[in-house]
């Protein structure tokens, strides 16, 4: 047992009561052991052997602490006494059987613990071999021959040398059966059963019911055959064999208890006589316990036996699994091969990496798997660690990998070679990474070589380049790899002495100062060798823990140049400054030094360098009424962190004392901590801006006064047409308020019969397709009154052209309206008047006409016929003078028929329009003037009203004259014809035709006149005109005029006809 | 046998001075007198003249009307128109009525019996300025004539189909020539007769009497 520390205090209690328990416990099992045995031995003396206490003391003791065997020893001691003295020993023989027991069981403990260290597990046969030779046999015989030599000496007792031998073999049996027993249970309770199986259970229910079979049948041999109880005892051996296999010790002993518990009856009924045929005492003596102390010495080695070689087998596992995990904890592939390169042993990494199973590759030739062929490979590490007998590596491409092989030989105890251990490990990983960094490092020395800087390198204490790239030799012009030494560098790039030893002394004293500030040059001048003037910055990095020092070298001669020209430049925009009448200043913070550019003098009517600036003299040059809000908002600009800032203010010139205005704007530059450092403005003299400005808020305000106050009504509305705005004349005009116009689109506002009109010209506004809509259109005055406005509306569109909304101007042109109309009732009852005018005219013709045909003509003719009666009456004819008058006569009838018929024709009457005007065609123009004609008629019926037909035919008998007298044409063309419901009729001619726009537009003169008066009129009938006619190219008139329909003709026609007629 | 006339006009003094004129013929009577149409006609009943001197103007129902009704009723009465119009509307209306002659009424007292006599004989009379009316008139319709015999024979076919509403297509299916043919043909037509539409080829086609036309209103 292992030694348990006691000093734990929170266990003390506990432990304490533990132990008292314990103590307790094995008291009163050891007494009741005692107390049976002893009973058992008092009258047969024999059996008690078989059932021994002894074990109980030796294993108790055995398992307690160190520190509880007193204890336990005294509690033993007293338990046996008690059980002696209840047994009815004498107390005498009593106190020495119990301290024999004890002292028994405390020298084996002694003796096993010096020996073994530890209480035996019965797991080797070394502890079985010691358990036996120092407590069953040393131990126990001593004691038990003690206590027996002290019992002597009392009165009443066996003989000494059968009651030594007894005592001995009744402990030694107890020693041997019980202590394995318990000392291997008790080793099981704390590493654990193994047991449970239930195959196991059966199997040791089968034996025993197999022993107890055999015992029976062995109980019912026939009388006389002895020899077969006497072979009753062998059969233990099995079942002890079977539990000593199955369950080492533990079963073993368990076995032999429990075969022993069976024996017992029988031993104590004898029926048997004993165990043999040997004499009684021999039986009782020897045989029985010799029989069981060969079965538990017996039984203890199989078992024990059975263990170590379990153990040993289980230590095996464990070492070769640990091996095997030893082998698989490396990604490395392992083979470990033998004398002719077989392979024993691999891992899974190398399964893995060679593609075959761990399992395959068992016992071939690794050169076989891996290279393919028979035998190694030419510079294998094998072969060599086979000849040299040394470790051998080597890094050979596998495929796409890289693998690092290591050959190991192993030597025998004769140094010979016996096999070696081939680790390959794939360094494919390294190999790439070492290829990259090789790109790496050449990729940097292409950035180096090819870099617009130039580097060096050179050792610190005696000045070797060690390192100089294309570019340093080329921006100081030198042939690649010339420089050799600083001293050389010197010598070839300043070739001027004076300044070589100058500028050599100054960067040697730099660089000897260590400052990192001082590393740098700028802008030093250089001469390649070319002889090229040329401007290098160089920076030194000193690395004196390598004893070198890197030079970075520029070319910065375009810079150089670039800032000379950056210089000439400043003086351009000086000039452009004052130019711009814009200055420039800049203020310092922290020196409170400020500096103006000479334009800013000039603004403030200083001349340039005249005075100190500062913020305090610039303060008050600033306007009196500026001057607070100037440095609230400068000081404001610093306290609050604003960076920039605008602002406007007069100040007064110093020498004219004139006020401008000016526009600051001003910056602050802060430091990496945010103070600001400086300020920098400029300021803009905006004077003749700011009357300008000053001239449109004028005119600005003109504009609003015409808005607001203007006769003319403005307003604007939104591309919903909602009202935005109005002035005060467009609220009158439409007698409501701003307000309620908000609320108002155009819609509401117009007339309902002018609404549809606006809608589509408004909507092409707001998309855009017209610039302006004008519409002369009435408007709906709140009270439902009318009024006439002219509205102009436009949309307002922002320099994209987006809309904005539109501005809508009304004029009230109610009374122009007015006038208009009455003008236009005027001019229609004249159009009236003039038609009816030229009806009655014709009317009036009419019935001069047929005055003249009815009593001028009929009166001449009656005159011609009574002279020329007359004339037949007087003998030979009368006076010549008669035939005169009647020449006469005649000439003025026909004057007078012709007259008739130029008053009013009467074909027009009689035989219709066409027929007149055939016949003023072919009568008239052809017998008078000669004019040629071309008469077509469609010789359709084409009814006419009677004013129609006379308006007609004055209109065609018009345009003809005026073909004849003005045209000077040689022929026309008249055509009639039926158009549905109106008659056409077409004149056309080859005169020299004339402007015919101007027609219509000059009725003052006698021509147009003529042309507008047709039009009048026959605008009055329903009929048109129209003109077609080019100077040169002839005229063509074509009257349209509309035919009668027939209702009419029955009615009102046929009276008007005969009332002309009688007219 | 002597000749019954009827005076008809509606001026009273016209009619006397007629009267005396040809009472001085002895061959010659004068039955009756009226000074309107109406009168006119009931007297042509009752007394059946053989002359019928009829103005041509009048109030009511002129000269023509009465001469038309009265060559219906009694076709062997001759009218000599007498009237003051020198105009081819009125002279061809009245012959076209019916009339036998026209006679300028300034002409009467010499020509009125030679008039008389003429249109008993079954003659036509024309006063000397009357007949050069007519002849104008006529010159001017044989002008018109002319265009249409100006057509060539296929073209006269063409107009006709034309007018009877054939189409080009038709017209040339009919006449076996091909539809550029008749539509060329076609234009020559209209620009031979001065004419702008198909409208005005088939009046004119009427009117040349190239076609049938069945209802041939007038106005």
């Amino acid at each position: 047992m292992r030694e348990e520390n006691n000093d734990q205090p929170v266990s003390s209690r506990v432990s304490l009561r533990r132990d008292l328990l314990s103590l307790i416990s094995v008291a009163i099992l050891y007494f009741i052991a005692v107390r049976l045995s002893l009973s058992f031995l008092r009258p047969p003396e024999g059996p008690a052997a078989i059932w021994p206490p002894a074990g109980i003391p030796l294993s108790a003791l055995l398992i307690a602490r160190r520190s509880l065997r007193p204890y336990l020893a005294g509690v033993l001691t007293g338990a046996g006494f008690a059980a002696e003295l209840l047994a009815g020993t004498p107390w005498a023989v009593g106190i020495v059987s119990a301290l024999a027991q004890t002292g028994d069981a405390v020298l084996s403990t002694w003796l096993l613990w010096g020996v073994l260290g530890a209480p035996p597990a019965f797991t080797r046969v070394r502890e079985v071999l010691a358990f036996l030779a120092l407590a069953v046999g040393l131990s126990n015989g001593l004691m038990s021959l003690a206590a027996t030599a002290v019992s002597d000496l009392l009165p009443g007792t066996l003989p000494p040398v059968v009651s030594w031998y007894r005592r001995a073999a009744a402990a030694g049996i107890g020693n041997l059966m019980v202590t394995p027993f318990l000392l291997s249970w008790a080793a099981g309770l704390k590493t654990g059963w193994k047991t449970g199986n239930l195959r196991r259970l059966w199997e040791g229910v089968a034996s025993g019911v197999g022993l107890a079979l055999l015992e029976f049948l062995a109980l019912r041999a026939p009388a006389g055959q002895e020899w077969f109880p006497l072979c009753l005892p062998h059969l233990t051996y099995p079942v002890l064999l079977w539990a000593a296999f199955r369950f080492e010790v533990r079963g073993a002993t368990t076995a032999l208890l429990i075969l022993a518990a069976v024996a017992l009856p029988f031993v104590v009924a004898g029926p048997v006589g004993g165990f043999s045929s040997a004499p009684d005492w021999l039986d009782d003596v020897i045989v029985g316990p010799s029989f069981l102390a060969i079965a538990a010495v017996f039984g203890l080695l199989v078992g024990t036996t059975v263990a170590e070689h379990r153990q040993a087998q289980r230590e095996w596992e464990r070492l070769a699994h640990a091996e095997q995990a030893t082998l698989e904890a490396t990604n490395d592939a392992i083979w470990i091969l033998d004398r002719e390169d077989r392979i024993l042993r691999t891992n899974r990494a190398a399964a893995r990496l060679f593609h075959h199973a761990g399992g395959e590759m068992i016992g071939h030739h690794g050169c076989v798997l891996v290279h393919g062929t028979p035998g190694p490979m030419p510079g294998c590490p094998l072969q060599q660690a086979r000849a040299s007998l040394r470790r051998e590596t080597a890094e050979v491409p596998y495929g796409d990998r890289w693998l690092a092989i290591v050959a190991d030989p192993i030597l025998d105890s004769d140094g010979r070679y016996a096999g070696a251990i081939h680790i390959a490990s794939d360094i494919s990983e390294r190999k790439r990474a070492e290829e990259a960094l090789r790109e790496r490092s050449r990729y940097i020395e292409t950035i180096l070589e090819n870099a617009p800087i130039g580097f060096a390198v050179n050792t610190i204490h005696d000045h070797k380049v060690v390192f100089a790239s294309g570019k340093f030799e080329e921006i100081y012009g030198q042939p690649r790899g010339s420089l050799h030494s600083v001293e050389e560098f010197f010598d070839k790039v300043y070739r001027d002495a004076a300044f070589r030893v100058q500028i050599r002394a100054r960067v040697l004293a730099d660089m000897a100062t260590g400052d990192p500030a001082r590393m740098c040059w700028e802008d030093v001048p250089i001469t390649t060798a070319a002889g090229n003037e040329r401007f290098v910055t160089a920076i030194n990095i000193p690395l004196p823990d390598h004893n070198l020092m890197v030079s970075t070298v520029q070319d910065v001669t375009d810079r150089h140049l670039a800032e000379e020209a950056l210089r000439r430049n400043e003086a351009r925009l000086k000039k452009t400054e004052e130019i711009a009448r814009l200055g420039s200043w800049e203020l310092d913070l922290g020196t409170g030094i400020a500096t103006w550019s000479e334009e800013t003098y000039r603004i403030f009517g200083l001349s340039p360098g005249e005075f100190v600036p500062s913020y305090q003299a610039f303060l008050e040059m600033v306007h009196p009424a500026d001057r607070a809000a100037v440095d609230a908002a400068y000081s404001g600009s610093l306290q609050e962190g604003r960076d920039q800032c605008d602002l406007e203010h007069r100040i007064v010139c110093r020498s004219t004392g004139e006020v401008r205005y000016v526009h600051e704007r001003y910056q602050h530059v802060r430091d990496a901590a945010g103070r600001v450092l400086r300020s920098i403005g400029m300021v803009h003299d905006i004077t003749e801006h700011k009357q300008a400005e000053a001239a449109l808020r004028e005119s600005e305000e003109r504009f609003r006064r015409i808005f607001e106050e203007g006769p003319i009504g403005i307003a604007t509305s939104g591309a919903d047409f909602r009202f935005l705005r109005a002035n005060a004349a467009f609220c009158r005009l439409m007698g409501r308020t701003d307000s309620e116009l908000r609320e108002l689109t155009f819609r509401d506002l117009t007339h309902p019969e002018d609404l549809p009109r606006d809608i589509e010209p408004i909507r092409k506004l707001l998309r855009g397709e017209i610039p302006v809509y004008r519409s002369e259109k009435r408007y709906v005055r709140s009270g439902a009154e009318v009024m006439w406005g002219d509205a102009t509306i436009t949309a307002v569109r922002d320099r994209e052209g987006k809309f904005q909304n539109f501005l809508v101007m009304v004029e009230d042109v109610t009374k122009r309206k007015q006038a208009e109309e009455s003008l236009r009732i005027y001019q229609q009852q004249l159009r009236v008047l003039a038609a009816q005018l030229s009806l009655s005219e014709e009317r009036e013709r009419r019935r001069i006409a047929t005055g003249l045909h009815d009593h001028a003509c009929q009166t001449l003719v009656l005159s011609k016929m009574k002279l020329q009666q007359l004339q037949r009456s007087l003998p030979g004819g009368g006076p010549e003078q008669l035939g005169d008058i009647c020449a006469a006569l005649d000439r003025t009838i026909e004057s007078v028929r012709e007259m008739t018929f130029d008053l009013s024709s009467p074909t027009l009457y009689r035989f219709g329009l066409e027929a007149a005007l055939k016949e003023l065609l072919q009568d008239k123009l052809k017998a008078e003037h000669g004019l040629h004609h071309v008469f077509r008629d469609d010789h359709a019926p084409k009814p006419l009203a009677e004013d129609v037909r006379v308006v007609l035919f004055q209109s065609v008998r018009e345009l003809l004259v005026n073909v004849i007298k003005h045209a000077h044409a040689h022929k026309v063309t008249l055509d009639i014809a039926r158009l549905q419901d109106s008659i056409r009729i077409t004149i056309a001619d080859d005169g020299v035709g004339f402007e015919a726009p101007t027609m219509w537009t000059a009725p003052s003169r006698g021509r147009g006149f003529g042309l507008f008066s047709i039009r009048e009129r026959l605008d009055f009938i329903g009929g048109t005109i129209e003109v077609d006619a080019q100077p040169g190219r002839g005229s063509r008139f074509t009257l349209v005029a509309p035919l009668e329909m027939p209702r009419q003709i029955a009615g009102e026609t046929r009276d008007d006809d005969q009332n002309l007629a009688g007219g | 046998m002597t000749t019954r006339i009827l005076l008809v006009d509606d001026h009273q003094i016209l009619r006397e001075g007629l009267r005396s004129l040809l009472e001085t013929q002895p061959d010659m009577k004068i039955v009756g007198e009226a000074g309107e149409g109406t009168t006119a006609l009931q007297l042509v009943r009752t007394l059946r003249p053989d002359v019928v001197i009829m103005d041509v103007n009048m109030e009511g129902m002129d000269g023509i009307e009465v001469t038309r009704r009265i060559k219906r009723e009694y076709p062997e009465t001759r009218v000599l128109a007498l009237s003051m119009y020198l105009r081819s509307g009125f002279v061809s209306e009245m012959f076209k009525s019916g009339a036998s002659g026209y006679l300028l009424k300034e002409n009467a007292f010499v020509e009125v019996v030679q008039a008389i006599r003429t249109v008993l004989a079954g003659q036509k009379y024309a006063c000397a300025k009357v007949a050069g009316l007519l002849v104008d008139q006529y010159v001017q319709s044989e002008e018109r004539a002319s265009a249409r015999t100006a057509l060539t024979e296929r073209e006269t076919e063409v107009t006709r189909l034309l007018a009877r509403g054939k189409s080009t297509k038709e017209i040339a299916l009919i006449t076996g020539s091909s539809i550029k043919t008749i539509d060329a043909r076609r234009r020559r037509i209209l620009k031979k007769l001065g004419l702008n539409s198909l409208a005005e080829l088939v009046v004119y086609a009427i009117r040349e009497h190239l076609i049938e036309v069945d209802d041939q209103r007038t106005t």
